[in-house]
């Protein structure tokens, strides 16, 4: 009970915690990696996305009532995907650290200049596992609530930064290098497939009223994909071949404009709302994490479980803080690879794999007529 | 019982939480050993860099100064210098106000690219910094004006206001400079600031000229515009810039000041050759006339100012290809808008060799 999700506000979750990490310091790695074209890499997740993400629905419409656990059991045996369902706790577990380094970058440059690492994560991981505790329920409803200050966070930035952009920046189009797009897809992958968490919550998800389609989800992603392409045009339209430099995007475009300074901090209405984003990422990830952990371990109490999760992620945490720049090169040269196959190879067959499914329970439709 | 516990419970961890995020030092630098550098000026002394600063600080405000300090440190690169200085004070120095950063000659002379570099590349990269060069950056920050001890300030302000509504010097800053700097055109304009001593009852008193500008191709000085080629290639360049137009003759002396303008300036390849073509729209109010009685003739007047505005732009093209420097981003607008044929004409190793297309238009207006 505690983990059912309207369509709709899953739509809401994905506008409210997809951009956190995408615009604090990956438009610098990408724009050092790809020049004015960045977003051109932007695009390219958001087609892969996309295709994951309708596969993912697919395939949920074609086994109605069954989970994804028992696809994958049906399909690879039980040792098998008890593996690869445990791949995916491990990677939901690794998604965790670049946000949590993404928030504490925009906090420790905005508004705590000088804080120390755990400061950072305990509070927030310790709110994350108790909103992971309530359910996808309660990320819903706070889902409901909260994504308009996403949405009006970066409406704000994007009002701030259009005075002083040049369109022109983003020119010339054509002198786009295909191979550097591929290298940052498979460098950059861990910071996308977002709405990966859809695949774990085949029988959580409620219908709407209004909306019987999977629309409302669809255009979560859109828009949150929107807003993000948008925010890159505008970052290159900024600061141009000086992109790269800027390690912290939100902040600096945020700050760029000195024409409203003397209302105060503006900027922050745009690095807030992406704090709270950051802090139900977490909780998302947590909450898939737990819900794995409790169908591999077989554990039925939930508190219990997310008391393991939460400890593990904040060890995990603790360990990777010591050398993030080594972690990060781990993801990047290693990890990435693995998130690709789970986030889009892995998605993209499932309506494959699902059909199988859907032809058993076919036959034991007839059967039991 | 329990519920109520629980609730408790949660509570009092949520308020933990909180007072975690809201309170505590956070090993936070204390403020009373904070120095907020406000400008810097940068000279070249032999193979150091000497790094004057004004820096402000939180002592009581001193009646001679302000609470304003100045500080000198010479090192072989910029963040050696600002170190050094932390370590002879024991203060930590804040760049994150940095409004301004003056280049000595010397610097120019050199490479200013290597000397700015850090400034965008440090953790507090800052793209807002105006950026200025004089003789001698050192004396620039030293400098006390007639109402200031301390010059900084007004010398950012004035530059503003010089680059932006006066329209007669070049306003750049440093992410404008990285920009421009690493496009194909390499040129950039920065505002050359003269400081003039006047003697008053036995008294130094400094004031700013603020009336030339260098051009940079690259990172090296490539010569000096005055203030007219300046404003012009301001208004051309700028699309914010109006300010003034000024045009002294030896009958007649024109303050005008331009209330709009259109701006039509289109690159392209013609036959293996690049033409600019270049359409300015002026609207102009006569806000000053001297000498030689009242004219009348507005026609005459306007198109005194066209032959001006005219021969202004000639100047500054024959500037720019004698030079060998690209003012016009001719490269850059080639490279971003004819993308095929410009890589098509530098592959058949053709230099990109410019000819003129000008056609000026001036409109009067006694109001808005």
């Amino acid at each position: 009970m505690v983990d059912k999700i309207y369509k709709r506000q899953i739509g809401f979750l994905l506008i409210l915690v997809m951009p956190i990490t995408k615009v604090v310091s990956l438009p610098s790695m990408l724009a050092n990696a790809n020049g004015q074209n960045c977003y051109f890499v932007i695009l390219l997740f958001f087609l892969m996305d996309l295709i994951s993400l309708l596969a993912i629905v697919k395939a949920r419409d074609m086994v109605k009532g069954k989970n994804v656990f028992e696809i994958f059991e049906s399909a690879f045996g039980k040792v098998v995907s008890k593996i690869i369902i445990l791949m995916y706790l491990i990677s939901f577990m690794l998604r965790i650290f670049p946000v949590y380094f993404e928030q504490k970058q925009l906090l420790s440059e905005t508004i705590y200049f000088n804080m120390q690492r755990i400061l950072v994560f305990l509070p927030t991981l310790l709110v994350a596992s108790y909103i992971a505790y309530k359910g996808f329920t309660a990320i819903g409803r706070n889902a409901d609530l909260l994504f308009m200050t996403a949405v009006g966070g970066f409406l704000t930035l994007f009002f701030l930064a259009v005075f002083n952009a040049d369109f022109s920046n983003i020119l010339p189009v054509l002198s786009v290098n295909v191979g550097g797009l591929f290298t940052s897809f498979t460098r950059y992958a861990f910071y996308f497939g977002d709405a990966l968490f859809i695949m774990f919550m085949f029988n959580d998800i409620k219908k709407d009223k209004k909306s019987k389609s999977n629309t409302p989800v669809v255009m979560g992603l859109v828009i949150s994909y929107i807003i993000t392409l948008v925010f890159y045009v505008l970052f290159i339209a900024v600061f141009s071949s000086t992109s790269a430099y800027h390690l912290n995007a939100v902040e600096k475009i945020a700050k760029y404009n000195e024409a409203f300074a003397f209302l105060g901090r503006v900027d922050l209405l745009s690095v807030i709302p992406l704090l709270i984003g950051s802090v139900f990422n977490i909780a998302i990830c947590l909450g898939v994490c737990i819900k794995i952990f409790r169908y591999v371990v077989g554990v039925k109490n939930r508190l219990l479980a997310t008391i393991i999760i939460t400890i593990l992620a904040c060890i995990m945490v603790g360990i990777f803080s010591f050398n993030a720049r080594a972690m990060y090169n781990l993801y990047e040269n290693v990890f990435s690879y693995i998130f690709i196959v789970l986030q889009y190879v892995i998605p993209f067959l499932l309506p494959i794999i699902s059909l199988k499914e859907k032809r058993s329970g076919k036959v034991c439709l007839k059967m039991q007529r | 019982m329990l519920k109520n516990a629980k609730v408790k419970a949660m509570l009092f961890v949520l308020v933990l939480i909180a007072l975690l995020f809201t309170t505590g030092d956070f090993g936070l630098v204390g403020s009373e050993k904070m120095g907020i550098v406000s400008a810097i000026g940068i000279d070249k002394v032999e193979a150091d860099y000497l790094v004057t600063t004004q820096i402000a600080t939180a002592e009581g405000v001193d009646t001679k100064s302000g609470s304003q300090k100045i500080l000198t440190q010479k090192s072989g690169t910029i963040l050696g210098a600002i170190n050094s200085l932390q370590e002879s004070t024991g203060w930590t120095m804040n760049l994150n106000f940095l409004n301004l950063i003056v280049l000595g000659e010397s610097v120019v002379s050199d490479s200013v690219y290597n000397a700015l570099e850090f400034f965008i590349r440090g953790e507090s990269s800052l793209p807002n910094v105006t950026l200025a060069v004089t003789k001698n950056a050192s004396e620039v920050m030293r400098a006390e004006t007639v109402l200031d001890k301390i010059s900084a300030i007004a010398l950012h302000k004035n530059l503003n206001a010089y680059g932006d509504k006066i329209n007669s010097i070049a306003k750049l800053n440093l992410k404008d400079y990285f920009i421009n700097y690493s496009s194909l055109s390499k040129s950039n304009t920065l505002p050359f600031v003269e400081v003039e001593t006047q003697s008053e009852g036995g008294e130094n008193k400094n004031s700013f000229l603020l009336n030339k500008s260098v051009v940079l191709n690259g990172d090296k000085s490539a010569g000096v515009l005055e203030e007219k080629e300046n404003r012009i290639l301001n208004i051309i360049e700028d699309k914010k810039a109006l300010g003034f137009y000024t045009l002294s003759s030896e009958e007649h002396n024109y303050n005008f000041k331009i209330l709009s303008k259109k701006i039509v300036k289109k690159i392209d390849i013609v036959d293996g050759e690049v033409v600019l073509k270049l359409g300015i729209d002026l609207k102009l109010k006569l806000e000053d006339e001297t000498g030689g009685g009242f004219d009348k003739n507005e026609q005459l007047r306007l198109d005194k100012v066209k032959s001006s505005i005219e021969s202004d732009v000639v100047r500054l093209f024959e500037f720019a290809n004698n030079g060998n420097v690209d003012i016009f981003k001719i490269k850059e607008n080639l490279n971003k808008y004819h993308y095929l044929k410009y890589k098509e004409l530098i592959a058949q190793g053709g230099k990109v060799k410019t000819n003129l297309v000008l056609d000026v238009n001036l409109k009067s207006s006694e109001v808005r």
